[in-house]
Parts: C-alpha cells; structure tokens; sequence
C-alpha cells in the first residue's frame, strides 16, 4: 500500500482558475518526496488536498489506504502537516504550541509536555522554548512548525515549501532535520519547494509539477539520465543551426526554446569543439555557448518545453515591489 | 478525555485564555469601560434632584406633589437612585459590548494560519467554534464579577432581603445572555475575512441593541412599535430578569416568560451556530 495516491485530481477555484488538471502520483511508504515546480504549478493545492482541507472537484486521493474525502478523520490523526505561512500562535510559547498541538491530538498532558521536550531537543529550541514565539527569528519559527507538525508522532508528514524565505544556514538545518526524520524515525516525507537543486539533493524521489498536472516523476538520477545526456545551448545566427546539426553523429536532438538553441549530446565535452565546429564551418555565427551537465532543471525544460526560473520573482511579487519602491 | 469533541476544545479554550491573560492592557480596559459607564453615565442622571418640587411651593402642596413623585419613580424605577436601574441594566449590556467581538479571534486566525492548522486536526470543527464561544462566556463572566462588585462599592442599594440566591440568578442569566450572543456574534464570523467587516458589524448593532432594550430607560414608556422591538430583544429579557433578583422590580408571572425566551434563544443560537461551523467551517 502506498502513502500517498492521487488519480485524476482536479481543483477548480471559485472564479474559474484550474490549479490541479488532472494531477497523479503515487508515493511509496518511508519515501522521501519531492513535489516540485514554480510558483502557481498547484504544489500548495495538491497538499492542502492530502490533508483534507480542500476538496478536489473531481478525481480521488487517498492517504495511507484512507479517502481524503470519506474518511478525513482517520486521515487528519494519520498525517502531519506542516503549512507554508508560519501559523504557530505568536502569542504562546514554543512549549505552548506544541504542547497545544499535542492536546489537539488528543495526547494528555504529560504525555504531550514529554513530547514536546523531545522535539524541542531535536530541532534545537530547547533555551528559545519558554520564550513567545513573537520573538523567535523566521529560522527558528519554521524549526518549531516542523516541530509542531511531528507531536503526534504522524506516519506521513506533508511539509508545504519548509526552506521558504530563510538563510542558506537555516535551510541546510532544516535539510539536516528532513533527512534525520526519514532515516531515525521512519517518517514518510512529503515536501513541495521550487528549488531543483533542494529537490534534486534532498529527495529521493521526485514528482515535477507544472500547470497543475505531473510531468515527471522518478528519482533524480532516473529523471537526470532520461535525459541522455548533457546539453549544449547555443545562440546562433546566419543559418538553419538545427538542420546544420542534424548530421552531426554525436547530437540526439535540438530544440529552440526560448530564443536558443538546447543541444543534447552524450558527452558534453567532447562534442562542443566539434559541434562549433560544424556550425561554423556553414557560415553560421555562434554567438554565445554553454555546458549544462543534467539538472532537474533540464528535465523540466524536457518536459515542459519552458526553460525554469527559480530567482525570477512572479509578476504580482515584482509589482508590489515597485510600487512600494515609488511610494 | 477521549473524545476529540471535548478535547479539543478544551485545549483551544485554554489557549483563547491564555492569550486573553497575556493582555494586560486589554484586561485593564475590560475592567475600565464599564467604570466609566457606570460612574460617568449612571451618577450624572440624578432623577431625585430633577423631580425635587421647587421650595417656593407652599410646604403642604410641596410634601404631597413630592410624595406623588417619588411614588412615581417607584412604580417605575423601582428606586429613588435612577443610579440602580441604570447599573443593573449596564450588566447585560456589557454582555453585550464583550460578546460582539468574540467573532474577531476567529478572523485572526484565518488571516494568521492558525485556523488551517486547527483544520488540519482531528477534532470537530464545531470544537473550534465552541472554544471562542466558551471563552468569550469566561470573558464575560469575569468582567461581570467585577462590575457586580463595583456597582456596590459605588453605592448600589439591592432590595430589602437579598439573597445569594438572587446573585446565582443573575449569573445563571448573564450566563445565558453572553452564550446566546457570543454564539450569534462567532457565527457571522465563520466565512468573514476581514476584521474591518467585524468592526463594521459591531459598530452597526451595539447601540440599536442597547436602545431598542429597557437596559437604559423603561420599557412602559417606550411607544409601542418599539415595544414590539424590545421584546424581540434578548438584553430586555435578561435586564427585566437581573432587575426583578437584583431590585426587586417585576412581578413573578412576566418573569416566566422572560426565563422561557432567554433559555430557547440562547438554545436555539448555540444549536444553529454549532450546525453553521461544523458545515461552513
């Protein structure tokens, strides 16, 4: 039986925006997960339907064996949930919270006190843990929300973009706590982020998400040699690059995507002189040309045809920022 | 404790307090307002002084007209100090002024994370409502032992031979009153987003609520189209109530009725509350 399954799901909002379209996959049990993909691609969508707090307009999911749907209870006391705003109560103590956290779970007191200490232990807020959580830096905030999603001791925990907005000392921490999770306590794990290389080095298995469907799903390294190869992206002019290329014997395939041109070969060092080469020998102008070595990147360009951006803040994001700069 | 229903929301009425208690400013005011209302509002209407009959009456006509008008005042005060009338009625409406906020916690959560994560629990959603209404009648008892106590220290005179017996039975009816309308007030907040909507609402019907009900001037005068209103009204029910155990004013037979109106409604509030937040939650 697997942890997680999904088929065929479906999210429409109100206003008509499809954030899941026809969304599939299927998590082992003790996997450590991945669900990737920009901003928007549906990774927060699908996890608030895996742990009923949304219901999808069409298509089942099931948690451990259970329907989110027809049996949400078992389900909630199953899972550990780990949102992505920090909605730990600013206005109580870290031991507090999860204290609280236990009691919602039905745990009595001591036994939820004892667990807290545990977990406050394990995450290294044991001095900050009678202090408000008002106090507390983002770091150490969403320290105690995995915390906080752990007290029940749950088989599968759902963590909705752990490293968001923090340091890259904070996010090796937290990468720290993830790994520790699966290996000491067998936790099943299921994270979203939009970074590839976070997934990439963290996961073990790896769902690609965009415009609210699957595209890929493997382990890293599945997905990377799917690939077959490395890719060479060129800017060039003058010519036809791609039927210049076809004949070449080391290249498998060009496409142009977004104003270049991605060449996979099998060896990527030893096909650039060569493919340079050739291109220049036609009369065709190389402009500018890189190496890229298999990155979960790569296979989302593969998969999707769009090249991925990470860094470049959505549309409303920029906005807002430069409205706020003119003010 | 092994039913979620009850554990949780124990556990969340135990966190509404303790964020209550870590106010103190917010205490601080809770225990001030009604001060200012009582001792500002309630000692400056001296009715005795205003129906005192001119001294240049002749002093035979002016002890029988003066006679004629504390009788008066009797009948329908049910004492010379409009000071008690004013007080006990300041009681319910306090229940009042405490209890149409008890939606804005609620809001809060939502905007801060918190209702998700209450949501992603395994308890009833109708544990989550039960909390802030619960908490909200703890408020609100609170503020009344301290008004109760008040109200005395500033010169209340009950009626002749009261009893500990009375005072439960004006707790048991503001009990009553804070439950019924901390029910209502949490329940428009169950799909509100915004605490500006909140505010709003309260601002639009505490003093509709206040004046439409006898907690300030009596209902026998009033014309009788907001006679009809003040029947309607909960707090004209718990004011009569709290005045006939506190003052003595009433008679038993209304009372019935008024204890009858206040047990269904409050009843029929938590009732149609609890189904509003465990579907709409």
């Amino acid at each position: 039986m697997s942890a997680v399954e999904a088929s065929g799901l479906v999210v429409v909002y109100k206003g008509g925006v499809k954030a899941l379209d026809g969304f599939s996959l299927s998590v082992g049990k003790r996997e450590l997960f991945a669900l990737v993909g920009p901003n928007g691609a549906g990774k927060t969508t699908a996890m608030k339907v895996f742990t009923t707090l949304l219901k999808p307009t069409q298509g089942e999911a099931y948690v451990a064996g259970h329907n989110v749907l027809s049996e949400a209870g078992e389900v909630r006391r199953i899972i550990g949930y780990v949102p992505q705003n920090l909605s730990a109560d600013d206005e109580l103590t870290g031991m507090e919270n999860l204290v609280l956290q236990g009691r919602l779970y039905g745990m009595n007191s001591p036994e939820a006190r004892r667990r807290a200490k545990e977990l406050l232990e394990m995450v290294g807020l044991v001095e900050a843990g009678n202090r408000v959580v008002g106090s507390y830096s983002g770091g150490m905030r969403r320290r105690l929300e995995i915390a906080m999603g752990l007290i029940h001791t749950p088989e599968i925990l759902f963590l909705d973009e752990p490293t968001l907005g923090l340091d890259v000392q904070s996010r090796l921490l937290i990468w720290e706590h993830i790994k520790q999770l699966k290996n000491e306590e067998g936790v099943t794990i299921v994270f979203t982020t939009h970074y590839m290389d976070e997934a990439d080095r963290l996961s073990e298995r790896v769902g690609i998400i965009d415009s609210g469907r699957v595209v890929a799903l493997g382990s890293p390294s599945e997905l990377k040699a799917g690939i077959g190869g490395d890719i060479i992206v060129l800017k060039a002019s003058g010519g036809d690059v791609a039927d210049a290329l076809r004949g070449l014997e080391s290249v498998s395939r060009v496409d142009y995507v977004d104003g270049e041109f991605r060449v996979k070969v099998a060896n990527g060092e030893e096909a650039l002189p060569e493919v340079v080469k050739h291109l220049v020998q036609r009369g065709i102008t190389v402009e500018r040309v890189s190496l890229t070595k298999p990155s979960l990147d790569q296979v989302f360009v593969e998969y999707t045809g769009k090249t991925y951006r990470e860094e470049e803040p959505p549309d409303y994001l920029l906005q807002t920022y430069i409205r706020g700069r003119r003010m | 404790m092994k039913s979620p229903l009850i554990h949780g929301t124990y556990g969340l009425f135990v966190r509404e307090m303790k964020k209550w208690l870590r106010q103190k400013p917010q205490i601080i005011f809770a225990f001030v307002i009604p001060v200012v209302w009582l001792l500002l509002f309630g000692k400056s209407f001296n009715l005795t002084y205003l129906l005192n009959v001119p001294l240049d009456v002749p002093p035979e006509v002016r002890a029988v007209i003066q006679r004629a008008m504390e009788q008066a005042l009797l009948r329908v005060f049910g004492s010379l100090d409009y000071f008690n009338f004013f007080a006990v009625g300041m009681l319910s409406a306090f229940a009042l002024f405490t209890s149409m906020w008890s939606g804005m916690s609620l809001v809060w959560d939502r905007r801060l994370g918190y209702l998700e994560r209450m949501l992603a629990a395994p308890i009833p959603r109708v544990s989550i409502y039960l909390a802030k209404v619960l908490s909200t009648l703890a408020k609100g008892l609170l503020q009344f032992s301290f008004m109760l106590l008040f109200v005395f220290v500033v010169g209340f005179t009950p009626k002749q031979g009261i009893t500990i017996m009375d005072i439960l039975a004006v707790y048991a009816v503001m009990a009553s009153l804070i439950l019924a309308l901390a029910a209502i007030f949490t329940a428009i907040a169950i799909r509100i987003t915004s605490h500006d909507l909140v505010i709003s609402i309260a601002n639009l019907v505490n003093l509709p609520l206040l004046f439409t009900s006898n907690a300030i001037f009596p209902l026998r005068q009033m014309p009788d189209w907001l006679k009809l209103a003040a029947s309607l009204n909960p707090l004209t029910h718990s004011t009569s109530l709290s005045r006939y155990f506190l003052l003595g004013i009433g008679s038993p037979s209304p009372l019935q009725i008024h204890a009858g109106y206040m047990i269904l409604f409050t009843l029929a509030c938590i009732a149609v509350g609890s189904i509003v937040a465990s579907r709409y939650l």
